[in-house]
């Protein structure tokens, strides 16, 4: 009996149930018929790579609207572009608007367009500089007093910089808005590179123009170089460096050829070559470098210079704190840069890795030496060492004398050069054999030593680290306890 | 078989019950925050200080198997671009799927611009360090995320609370309040002495109650007193007393501290008031008398040369730059103490350097790898690291905290030892940071920024009045 009863019941409640819903379904708002239809759409897809298919609506009643955040990648008819490797693979909202009467809903998909594989060795070009053209005159003026003049090159130094002549005026000119890789005092890679390129402009080039911008808040950068945009045959180098690739673009916001920069480096950026990318060839990516004596180095110099090396040695002297370190008879100079440090203190023995040589300025004026000197890959081996300095004539001078401590007899003063505005002087020495030799006397050098210490006429022996500049050497004088007055 | 009844019973009353919900939803009005969910107008219920992930951006599970390629701007050059490859190496060692291209885009003003271009051309990179005026002028392209999702999801999130609590509150000073960027490498400034002139007057200067001190600030009475004793062209005296390398940050700095007005979030320029316009004379007077210098003295970009030359005394510069006052010849000792401050009731240190940032542009894949990349650069250890290397600071309390960032602070290696006094230095400062509010709209902070130098260098150049230079600042920003 129960039975029947829960059967009938149960009977009764269904039939109301459905009369119920259906009378409820009767009254859906325009609003839940959406959401019933939102519901039903899927995508079943988030990374794509080919055309896909956009989801129908079944109701004639409901107005679709189909839109995407980035059509040109993927359309709402479900076609695909696929972005270039450049662009990156692409995030997109596909969003659905289904409308009835008043009432609207939207449902959004998010889904990943794959970017393309990105080809091998994509060729750099120089479109913009090719389109740039000079748009002044400078057959009548002047660059150091009117900022635009026609230059010869007097020397290249490096990417970004080169000496130039201008009448009798010879100056240094740092490029405008562009920072190539270093390649004097230290390396980075594409630093020779850049170097090369930009001398091979310059000597090569008929006509060399440079233009200030009044866009630069100076004439001059903090080291008293001149900034200039450097034009050759009618093209713009530093523009040209971009597209090469050997340079991004710096400091040139309010500048006059800003936009060509942003522009220019934006296309060379995409192609990941050279500094954008690209392992330089020319450069030792190793960390520490390959340990050899300073002999070694100073009598085959062209088998390192460019690459790391571990040297080993007694630092003999300092300018400041730019040691010479000697290794029995032979020295070299190690460039330290600015950061402090307490390792490179006279007398030390220090183990340094990570070093790499280089000639500065040039090998054909100036000395070997040693740069990428880090406080973190220098290590003291031991303390309170002496060098005993080797001694030398004159005449006997190459070099491989370079950066040794050495000690030369009987020099007689012959002439003083003071500087007006350090305190840094030069005086000219000779031998007992009629062999000049300069010695200098650093600015970072202690003020005991002044050139009122030395007349015309004088005679001392002196020991000194050996030093070349403008093809000549000189004794880089450090304390006066180095010099025996006769 | 009552079994059988009774389910069908429950699932009929359930039917019943789910057929009868009304659904209470508004359709969409202005912008479609479905599409757009960061968008600054879809912003306004989200409470940043919520626990709960905000839901804006969508954080994956995991991070997806497939090879992920960001790219990363930052301004650095050689020496720190080196240091930060190696946090990428590593990092891309604890990730093998994920490829970082670090790319340094020459200074702060070309990254800046070089990222406006990028955001029109659609072509931005992954993620990328700024200032706060730039992350405003980005957001306002809605060219940036919020990481708040990042910050507290369950799987990735950090403990923000273990951020310098001044370096959180620039970051969510945006829109709605959320954090639009994540600290990262933050500084402040110091004052560098020259500590072998001080201790050639130590006679005079105790006298005077103003001896050598590094473990509080100089108030600028006592700067009278100091200059009295050490502003000359004696053996042990210098030409100026104290030199500003920024002018900017002097100006905004000083009026905190005589609680004068500035500009604020909305971009309203407050420098028109009594005690800007009387830090300004008082400033002016000591122009006048070489207690304070500017650069300009010099027609240099920073004081640092003539510190070094002795032409002044004490010098004011960016904790990230501590290694240009260093006389690495041995010429003089120096040590390192917190700025001066007008008095001791409204003490204050600009708070500046980059914060980091994701772009909008990105995939969620994408967006996964860079905010793994910032907590990997931001961690503890790093966080320490980087900042004992660079003069920056860290910016987490355990990267404070860490064993080897106590040993820098407290017992260093002698080649750290100025590093190390410039973060006892800035770390004596940490309770009154301050950052300027960024606002990138018709005016913007920057411009602000640069016409608050402007007043600093012509007042010291003597070619304007303290109001003209006020009026003219006010002027050139539209606000006059």
């Amino acid at each position: 009996m129960l039975k029947k009863i829960l059967i009938l019941i149960g009977t009764v409640m269904i039939m109301l149930t459905l009369s119920g819903c259906k009378e409820i379904e009767e009254q859906k708002t325009d609003t839940e018929i959406l959401y019933e239809i939102k519901a039903l759409l899927e995508i079943d897809l988030t990374n794509i790579t080919e055309d896909i298919s956009i989801p129908v609506v079944d109701n004639e009643d409901v107005a679709v609207t189909w839109e995407s955040s980035k059509p040109e990648y993927l359309d709402i008819d479900g076609t695909v572009n696929r972005p270039i490797y450049s662009d990156g693979n692409q995030s997109i909202s596909l969003t659905v608007i289904l409308e009835l009467n008043d009432a609207l809903v939207t449902k959004s998909f998010s889904l990943t367009v794959i970017a393309l594989e990105k080809p091998v060795n994509i060729e750099l070009n120089t479109d913009f500089t090719d389109a740039l053209v000079m748009d002044f005159a400078y057959e009548a003026t002047n660059f150091v007093a009117d900022g635009v003049g026609e230059v010869i090159l007097s020397r290249c130094v490096d990417g970004d910089t080169a000496i130039f002549t201008e009448g009798s005026n010879h100056f240094t000119v740092r490029f405008l808005g562009i920072d190539t890789p270093e390649s004097t005092y230290k390396f980075d890679p594409w630093g020779k590179a850049a170097s090369l390129f930009t001398c091979d402009k310059l000597e090569n080039a008929t006509t060399i123009v440079l233009e200030w911008d009044t866009g630069a808040e100076t004439r001059t950068d903090g080291n008293g170089r001149y900034l200039s945009w450097v034009w050759y045959d009618g093209r713009l180098l530093n523009l040209e460096l971009v597209e090469e690739a050997l340079t991004g673009s710096k400091g040139v916001g309010g500048l006059k050829y800003e936009t060509v920069f942003y522009q220019a480096e934006f296309k060379t950026q995409d192609t990941d070559r050279r500094i954008w990318g690209e392992d330089d060839p020319d450069f030792d990516y190793s960390l520490e470098g390959i340990q050899i004596t300073i002999e070694e180095l100073v009598t085959n110099p062209e088998l390192y210079v460019g690459l790391k090396v571990v040297i080993r040695g007694i630092v003999s002297r300092t300018i400041g704190q730019h040691p010479y370190v000697q290794d029995g008879d032979y020295g070299i100079y190690i460039f330290s840069g600015y950061t402090y440090t307490t390792k490179l203190s006279e007398g030390n023995e220090i183990l340094i890795s990570g070093l790499v040589p280089t000639y500065y300025p040039d090998s054909e004026t100036g000395g070997l030496q040693l740069t990428g000197f880090t406080r973190e890959n220098a290590e003291v081996l031991s303390e309170g060492n002496t060098v005993t300095p080797v001694d030398k004539l004159i005449n006997e001078l190459t070099t491989q004398d370079v950066g040794s401590l050495l000690k030369i007899y009987n020099l007689t003063v012959v002439s003083i050069d003071e500087n007006s505005y350090d305190d840094a002087f030069t005086i000219t020495v000779e031998d007992e054999h009629g062999n000049t030799i300069t010695i200098r006397k650093d600015d970072l050098v202690s003020d005991d030593i002044t050139g009122d210490l030395f007349t015309i006429g004088t005679t001392f022996d002196i020991v000194a680290p050996l030093g070349r500049y403008e093809s000549n050497y000189q004794l880089m004088i450090v304390s006066l306890d180095d010099v025996t007055f006769k | 078989m009552k079994k059988a009844l009774s389910f069908l019973l429950v699932g009929v009353f359930a039917l019943t019950l789910s057929g009868c919900v009304q659904i209470d939803d508004t359709p969409d009005e202005g912008v479609d925050c479905e599409l757009y969910p960061t968008h600054v107008d879809c912003l306004v219920d989200v409470d940043p200080d919520d626990p709960e992930a905000p839901g804006l951006i969508n954080v994956l599970d995991e991070l997806p198997a497939e090879d992920i390629t960001i790219t990363f701007w930052h301004v650095y050059g050689d020496s720190k671009g080196a240091l930060l490859q190696n946090y990428i190496d590593e990092f891309e060692a604890l990730y093998p799927n994920i490829t970082v291209d670090a790319e340094s885009q020459g200074g702060y003003d070309d990254l800046r611009n070089k990222t406006i271009l990028a955001i029109s051309a659609g072509e931005t990179p992954t993620l990328l360090v700024g200032y706060p005026d730039h992350v405003a002028g980005y957001l306002n392209g809605n060219a940036v995320i919020p990481l708040d999702d990042f910050i507290k999801d369950e799987t990735f999130g950090v403990d923000i609370t273990d951020f310098i609590d001044s370096y959180v509150e620039e970051n969510k000073q945006y829109a709605g309040g959320l954090m639009y960027s994540l600290p990262y490498s933050k500084s402040t400034e110091m004052v560098v002495i020259n500590k072998t002139i001080f201790d050639a007057n130590e006679t005079a200067l105790t006298a005077a109650g103003v001896a050598l001190r590094t473990d509080a600030p100089y108030t600028w009475a006592e700067l009278d007193l100091i200059a009295d004793i050490l502003v000359g062209d004696g053996a042990n005296q210098c030409e100026y007393l104290i030199n500003f390398d920024s002018s900017a940050n002097f100006f905004i700095n000083s009026i905190r501290q005589w609680d004068g007005g500035y500009t604020n979030t909305a971009g309203e320029i407050l420098v028109n008031n009594t005690n800007t316009i009387a830090m300004l004379e008082y400033v002016a007077d000591r122009f006048e008398d070489n207690t304070f210098s500017l650069p300009l003295a010099w027609n240099a970009a920073y004081g640092s040369t003539n510190f070094l030359k002795q032409d002044v005394c004490m010098t004011v510069g960016s904790t990230a730059g501590i290694s240009y006052n260093v006389p690495t010849d041995g010429a003089f000792e120096i040590v390192v103490a917190p700025i001066p401050q007008y008095d001791l009731d409204h003490k204050s240190a600009t708070q500046q350097g980059p914060n980091i940032a994701i772009m909008a542009d990105t995939t969620d894949g994408e967006r996964l790898a860079a905010w793994l990349l910032i907590e990997y650069i931001t961690n503890a250890e790093n966080t320490a690291k980087w900042s004992m290397l660079t003069g920056y600071l860290p910016v987490r309390y355990s990267g404070y905290n860490s064993t080897v960032y106590q040993e820098f602070l407290t017992d260093p290696d002698p080649d750290y030892v100025y590093e190390s006094m410039t973060a006892n230095a800035a770390f004596l400062q940490l309770d009154y940071n301050q950052y300027d509010p960024a606002f990138a709209g018709a005016t913007t902070s920057s411009g602000a920024r640069l016409q608050a130098g402007i007043v600093m260098e012509a007042i010291f150049s003597g070619s304007v009045t303290v109001q003209e230079a006020i009026d003219d600042m006010l002027y050139q920003l539209g606000a006059s």
